[in-house]
């Protein structure tokens, strides 16, 4: 089609991150006339993974706008190669890397992995096992300075068998730990034993009910992945998700709870999503956006004689006019300072294997490995205890994000500003201290930012129009959210009203061989 | 293994007439074939026509016995069939029919793993494998077993059936020699204790609660001992480290039955009633017995500040003090009181045993 001026369409879609491109997936089958817009000129959206020149690029774009940008304040480090030896990984040409804005990891039983299968696009999509998960533990030594001191990381135990061959815990502080495992398998029918607790910290619980020392907090506070500091995070928080954690080993494989996707973290499902859609007719426009935020109180243009609706009327960037049933976006009011947390991507000039021990006997390579840096354990002085922990992903060459030799480390925390890049900052170095590998690894590369972020399950924005539904901005969380999904179907089914069908559940298109049956 | 500790459920689905239409047929359609096949077989139609009808029903249901007992019957004759001029030994013919026999055996175990039957029929096959072809084709065949056994305890570790064959596939291998290299050196019968040993470990670290596994490695003992020729040094070593061992499991998991049967075991070959084959530590005298039995009771009572309600700790005390006061061991290490305390224990947490623990205690006169 050349132009779209006065146009007229059921559905348009603004933006190509996760949820939005998930809604296109969910109408691929509809019959409505779709029209898909993003005003960048790649797909993903704040999802979307980038290429050394892309993430540039991204960069000078934001700080040109930086007005409705759901990021802020990039910026990004070459270092100068020192005088390498020939056997040291040096920074490949920008293609060899996908840097993904959304690293997330996606428990084996969440619905996002059940309805890529039943809506029938998981056969474009790869996905790789998350490995071990590490805690960092600040060294001891009073002696040293602050500045030299470095600690070590410690594997977390998956389930009985680890804290069976763990050689550093002592039998009292194993069946502390094997108590709370055992009670955590079958927690929701125990809710006297929590249920004082609910508000309560939830290292408070684990000493007082559990008499689990406290250095086992940390390990057992990793797998909730929280963001806020350990003494802010509740036990009515943590207990489901390190019950999701535990639950999910095993359901893929023994070992492993938990996967990524191939090439580029949740960047690959968007425009997996986005092409079943084109293929059910919907149509993509990318480099174009709306020409001004959409008010609530739009034109309805309504038709003379009939009366009926024409629908919602509205300009895209360059002027072209078009109409539309339903508007779906993403909520771009200037949200609050205090969603603002800190990440950074960092490119290291090695594979760091030691952090990528094999899971189990013909369990999948892992690709993932995750490090959790407790609040506290990076504080430098005593009134930075209560600082926020952070978190590091890290993807191995194994997920086509980087060449082979080196890694990608994914860092984030909920503290914002220079005090948020400072910790990350601070996280990466002793992380790569902490790793026991020669040559020393580098970082070849890395950008930083702030990302605005909704919190756990937020609700739909609201809006004054029925017809113009609102995503809330991407969740912090370090897991995919189902809730996510939700939100999601929510909105599915006001478009499709009362002819919607079942949610994601399509039939192949065409007869297809199931060779993986 | 998602069968196991889940009690079978039969569904009670109510069936449409059509469903039910249709099940009275393939109920009919399955007793013809059992008496077809119990024709022939009366008949004693050793053909390979017979032959498939047999597997038509095995494939449909491989719990039927006495019908593998007539496969049996038809291979043989088949096997007798003599073949148009070649050596009676390795015939093409044979080595199909073993093929076909390893074939449908493999089909059916993945489908029915805990069949005895059809492990009964593929040991048959490959002893009736071994004895038509010669040592090296057959132990190439016992070898592919050991693999394939492999596989299948990777994918349910706590199979018995599995295990048992496993045991049946080392114990061939071990019996038969690695190569014909030259007559003039044969290659002595080679003992695969040591290794299978390494995995019983292996699959108890994959999994505590493997009782095979664990049974395994009370039965490789013995064994492992005489071909180290381990003297009583390390005969000791040797029984410190698994007590230790089980030491590790048992704090980590005082609930899991399996590890203390194999505790069980271990106490067993100190006990002054262990044959002499079995014991682990030779000449043990009645001091040495109430130190290892003092330190069992002593670690095992600290679990109970722990998990106060775990039945299997009292159990293995009351076990334990048995033993103790049965080589007048005397009360250093516990009393009476403390017997009858443990037996309370047992009677508030398994009231449905009571009167074993009654009986119980009145054989201990406490």
């Amino acid at each position: 089609m050349d132009t779209l001026d006065n146009t007229e369409w059921d559905v348009l879609i603004v933006g190509t991150s996760l949820q939005q491109s998930l809604l296109a997936l969910a109408l691929s089958r509809s019959g409505k006339k779709i029209l898909h817009v993003d005003e960048n000129d790649y797909y993903g959206g704040a999802e979307a993974a980038f290429s050394l020149q892309e993430a540039e690029e991204w960069a000078k774009r934001v700080d040109e706008d930086p007005s409705a940008a759901a990021f802020a304040s990039i910026s990004i480090t070459k270092p100068e190669p020192a005088e390498s030896e020939p056997s040291v990984p040096s920074l490949s040409f920008s293609r060899a890397y996908s840097l993904a804005l959304s690293p997330q990891l996606i428990y084996a039983r969440s619905t996002l992995l059940q309805f890529l299968v039943s809506s029938k696009v998981y056969r474009q999509l790869e996905f790789l096992a998350v490995g071990s998960w590490w805690v960092y533990s600040a060294s001891n030594s009073d002696d040293a300075e602050p500045a030299s001191r470095h600690g070590q990381l410690l594997k977390v135990p998956n389930g009985r068998e680890d804290v069976f061959q763990d050689q550093v815990l002592d039998f009292k502080a194993k069946r502390a730990l094997m108590k709370f495992l055992r009670f955590i398998t079958e927690y929701e029918e125990q809710t006297e034993v929590w249920e004082p607790y609910r508000q309560l910290p939830f290292p408070t619980f684990l000493s007082e009910q559990f008499k689990v020392p406290d250095a086992l907090h940390a390990p057992l506070l990793a797998l909730a992945l929280s963001t806020t500091s350990s003494n802010k995070t509740t036990t009515e928080f943590a207990l489901p998700r390190i019950a999701r954690h535990l639950r999910s080993i095993g359901v893929f494989g023994a070992g492993f709870g938990s996967v990524i996707p191939k090439w580029g973290g949740m960047s690959e499902i968007t425009q997996v999503a986005c092409r079943a859609s084109a293929v059910g007719g919907g149509v993509y426009v990318l480099g174009k956006g709306l020409s001004s935020a959409v008010d609530d109180d739009s034109e309805v243009v309504a038709e003379p004689e009939t009366g009926s609706n024409r629908g919602i009327k509205l300009r895209l960037e360059n002027g072209e006019a078009i109409t539309a049933q339903w508007v779906i976006r993403e909520d771009s009011r200037s949200l609050p300072e205090a969603s603002l947390s800190c990440k950074s991507i960092t490119i290291i000039s090695s594979s760091l294997a030691p952090l990528f021990p094999p899971i189990a006997e013909e369990a999948p390579a892992p690709a993932c490995a995750v490090v959790v840096f407790p609040s506290g354990t990076l504080a430098q002085s005593e009134e930075q205890t209560e600082l926020p922990p952070v978190h590091i992903f890290i993807h191995s060459s194994d997920t086509g994000e980087c060449p082979t030799g080196q890694s990608i480390l994914y860092a984030s925390t909920s503290l914002n500003g220079e005090k948020g890049f400072h910790l990350l900052e601070q996280a990466v170095r002793e992380l790569l201290s902490a790793v026991e590998v020669t040559p020393v690894p580098t970082a070849l590369w890395s950008v930083r930012y702030e990302q605005h972020s909704s919190g756990a399950t937020s609700p739909l924005p609201a809006s004054n129009n029925e017809h113009i539904l609102n995503f809330p901005p991407p969740s912090m969380d370090l897991a995919f959210d189902d809730s996510t999904l939700e939100q999601v179907r929510e909105v599915w089914q006001k478009i499709l009203g009362d002819h919607a069908g079942e949610f994601m559940v399509f039939q192949d298109r065409e007869a297809v061989a199931d060779d993986d049956e | 293994m998602a069968s196991h500790g889940v009690s079978r459920v039969i569904g009670t689905n109510i069936r449409s007439a059509e469903v039910r239409q249709k099940e009275i047929e393939q109920i009919a359609a399955y007793k013809n074939l059992v008496d077809l096949v119990n024709t022939k077989i009366t008949e004693r139609k050793y053909t390979i026509e017979v032959l498939g009808l047999v597997t038509k029903l095995l494939n449909e249901n491989p719990e039927y016995y006495t019908i593998w007992n007539h496969r049996r019957r038809v291979l043989g004759g088949l096997f007798d069939v003599p073949p148009t001029g070649g050596s009676p030994t390795q015939t093409p013919h044979g080595e199909e029919l073993i093929n076909g026999e390893l074939q449908l055996t493999f089909a059916l175990l993945r489908k029915f793993p805990k069949c005895y039957w059809i492990w009964n029929h593929r040991n048959w096959v490959l002893r009736k494998g071994e004895s038509l072809s010669d040592t090296e084709a057959a132990r190439k065949l016992w070898s592919g077993e050991l693999q394939l056994i492999g596989k299948m305890l990777h994918a349910d570790s706590r199979n018995f059936h599995a295990w048992s064959y496993r045991r049946e596939v080392v114990a061939y291998l071990e019996r038969t020699p690695a190569s014909i290299s030259s007559s003039t050196s044969p290659i002595l019968s080679q003992s695969l204790a040591e290794s299978e040993y390494e995995y019983t470990t292996k699959m108890i670290k994959t999994n505590l609660s493997n009782f095979s596994a664990w049974h395994s490695r009370a039965k490789l003992i013995p064994r492992l001992l005489n071909e180290r020729g381990a003297d009583n040094a390390a005969r000791k070593q040797l029984l410190d480290s698994e007590l230790a061992l089980i030491c590790t499991a048992i704090n980590t998991d005082p609930f899991d039955q399996s590890i203390w049967y194999y505790h069980q075991f271990l106490m067993s070959t100190l006990s002054p009633e262990c044959s002499r084959q079995n014991q682990i530590v030779l000449g043990l005298s009645n001091m040495d017995r109430q130190k290892y039995y003092a330190h069992e009771i002593e670690y095992i009572h600290e679990i109970i500040e722990d998990e106060a309600d775990c039945k299997w700790i009292y159990v293995a005390l009351l076990h334990l003090a048995t033993s103790y006061l049965e080589i007048d061991g005397g009360t250093n290490a516990f009393t009476t009181v403390d017997m009858r305390s443990w037996l309370e224990q047992l009677k508030r947490l398994d009231p449905l045993r009571r009167g074993r623990w009654a009986e119980l205690g009145s054989s201990l006169n406490i």
